[in-house]
């Protein structure tokens, strides 16, 4: 039998099919892309290995009741290192690790305003230029309405074309 | 088409300049460790003559991109940047399977307000919007209406872009609002007195029944906020913050000696207010709950009014006890940092006792949730900042170096 967890295409309730989820295979086939995500969002990769884990870890809790774990874990690696930086930012005294530099201007300048971004203003930037998907998509993958994503990403972009230049 | 250096870009270079950026510096995180932060020229040199190459971006969205319009497929470097990344071994990190299962890492906060979109709260659905009501993302506390409280009013202040705040406290425990406008253009107030400071001259004079010092220049307006009721002129604070401000073609700092702290700085972001009746023992009093979403404590109190502000300590949370000035001193706040956001939550006539207790009896609500519970959300309205007559305004970031 199943059910639909308040219509949330990731989750379905599969009450014959608790044990059938293999993590290690998950664990392959997911982890370096996502590693790459949390990177993209807390531009620290330490904190994107603990988000990972962290993020299998609610799997392993969730169990069967996870209907898409590809989704799922992208979503809460999204939001636990959205999570992560605003944790370090009221700690008061973390600093960021230093970021690799290329000399390349136009990449250094503009990943020095990307860094500046709020947390979720971050996410957004980053699915959209890392993952490379749409404002649907993203809405999609993070379970906001499309109207949020639209607005956060019209926010950062705006910041953004203040801060690079040709 | 205008390709003058320094100027603005337009959507579709922005989209493409933010696309090579992070196809180029992502993967160069995974792999990056504190001791090699920098690509050099001269490591690339032999490895190239200089030539334009082409290479193929790394990231999960390449597939996508290169069927989309406004993409432009493979991403183009120059052979500087390629030879570089080659040097590195920056192509796509296999971090490879393990064989130990991943740990769990313990939160290591504690906060009435819960995580910004904890797994078990994955599964609520898009929220119809009812007023102005915040994403399903984003948790805000709400009076336990269920339980009596009663709202008589509740509002969305909107965030303008380009203001910054924070709050910095002294080692005497009085609290320092700093405000940048980044881009406000304007005048100084007329017949406020002009102050020297460091290298900046303020216009100092009352504001609303505070003292502020203000200094305004194109593009910029920096406010110190001063809500003390009483500070002589041999008052030394209020000097300390002034004369630790360092402003910029892009920065504003405020450099704050030993024994100072901050509450943190950020942009200001949308601030949520519930104004509400509670039953206390036998009485009813009036409440007021603010929020306001990834920002810092500092933020949030740069937009309130503050006389004191004493530590203490909300169920092992580092909290604070906040007075307002004589005009509102009828309120006692209780304002503490939460994992999503900062709160402040006051309650008229109110001790410490009965803040904490009514802190704790707050309900958390996700999207319709929260509006639901609350009823209609009015917005305010905010005038935009006034838009320069010719050029544009650099971006400025505020901090705090203490």
């Amino acid at each position: 039998m199943t059910n639909s967890a308040h219509g949330d295409p990731l989750l379905e309730v599969q009450q014959d099919d608790r044990n059938s989820m293999d993590l290690d295979a998950l664990y392959r086939e997911h982890a370096d892309r996502l590693v790459h995500l949390a990177t993209s969002i807390t531009f620290d990769r330490a904190v994107a290995e603990e988000v990972v884990q962290e993020a299998f870890v609610g799997l392993h809790q969730a169990g069967s009741r996870v209907h898409n774990p590809g989704g799922y874990l992208r979503r809460s690696v999204v939001n636990l290192s959205i999570k992560s930086i605003r944790r370090r930012q009221t700690a008061g005294r973390y600093r960021p690790p230093p970021q690799p530099t290329t000399s390349i201007p136009e990449i250094d300048e503009g990943w020095n305003a990307v860094q500046r971004l709020a947390p979720r203003q971050r996410a957004v930037v980053a699915l959209r230029y890392w993952e490379d998907l749409s404002e649907a998509e993203i809405a999609a993958v993070l379970g906001w309405p499309p109207g949020t994503v639209k607005s956060t990403l019209h926010r950062a972009l705006k910041r953004l074309k203040k801060e690079i230049t040709r | 088409m205008n390709t003058t250096p320094g100027a603005t870009l337009n959507d579709d270079e922005l989209d493409r300049r933010l696309h090579d950026i992070y196809q180029t510096m992502v993967p160069l995180l995974v792999e990056h460790t504190a001791n090699d932060a920098t690509i050099r020229p001269d490591q690339t040199s032999q490895l190239d003559n200089g030539s334009v190459v082409e290479l193929i971006p790394t990231g999960p969205g390449s597939q996508q991109r290169a069927r989309r319009s406004r993409s432009t497929g493979a991403m183009r470097i120059t052979a500087a940047a390629a030879a570089a990344l080659v040097v590195l071994g920056v192509a796509q990190l296999d971090t490879g399977p393990t064989d130990e299962a991943p740990s769990a890492q313990p939160d290591p906060t504690q906060s009435i307000l819960p995580t910004a979109a904890p797994v078990a709260d994955e599964t609520s659905p898009p929220i119809s919007v009812n007023g102005n009501a915040p994403s399903s993302l984003e948790a805000l506390l709400y009076p336990a209406v269920a339980q009596g409280a009663s709202v008589t009013d509740s509002y969305l202040t909107p965030a303008v872009q380009d203001r910054w705040g924070t709050t910095v406290v002294s080692p005497q425990g009085n609290a320092f609002g700093v405000f940048l406008n980044e881009t406000l253009w304007g005048e100084l107030p007329a017949g406020f007195e002009q102050r020297t400071y460091g290298d900046n001259v303020f216009a100092v004079g009352d504001e609303d029944g505070r003292i502020a010092y203000t200094t305004l220049r194109p593009c910029l307006m920096l406010s110190v906020s001063d809500d003390r009721t009483s500070t002589g002129p041999a008052d030394t604070q209020i000097d300390t913050v002034l004369n630790g401000l360092v402003i910029t073609e892009t920065d504003v700092v405020v450099n704050v000696p030993d024994g100072w702290s901050s509450l943190g700085v950020g942009p200001i972001e949308d601030t949520y207010s519930i104004s509400f009746d509670t039953s206390i023992a036998t009485d009813t009093r009036r409440a007021e709950l603010r929020q306001m979403l990834d920002v810092n404590l500092g933020t949030l109190l740069n937009q309130a009014r503050i006389a004191t502000i004493t530590p203490t300590d909300f169920d092992g949370t580092n909290a604070w006890i906040v007075t307002g000035p004589e005009s509102s001193v009828e309120f006692t706040y209780l304002a503490w940092q939460g994992d999503n956001g900062a709160v402040m939550l006051g309650l008229q006539d109110g001790n410490e006792t009965e803040l904490v207790d009514l802190a704790r009896s707050l309900s958390t609500g996700y999207g319709n949730e929260w509006s639901d519970a609350i009823g209609e959300v009015t917005t305010a309205t905010i005038a935009p900042n006034n838009e320069p007559t010719s050029g544009a305004c650099p971006t400025k970031t505020l901090d705090v170096n203490r």
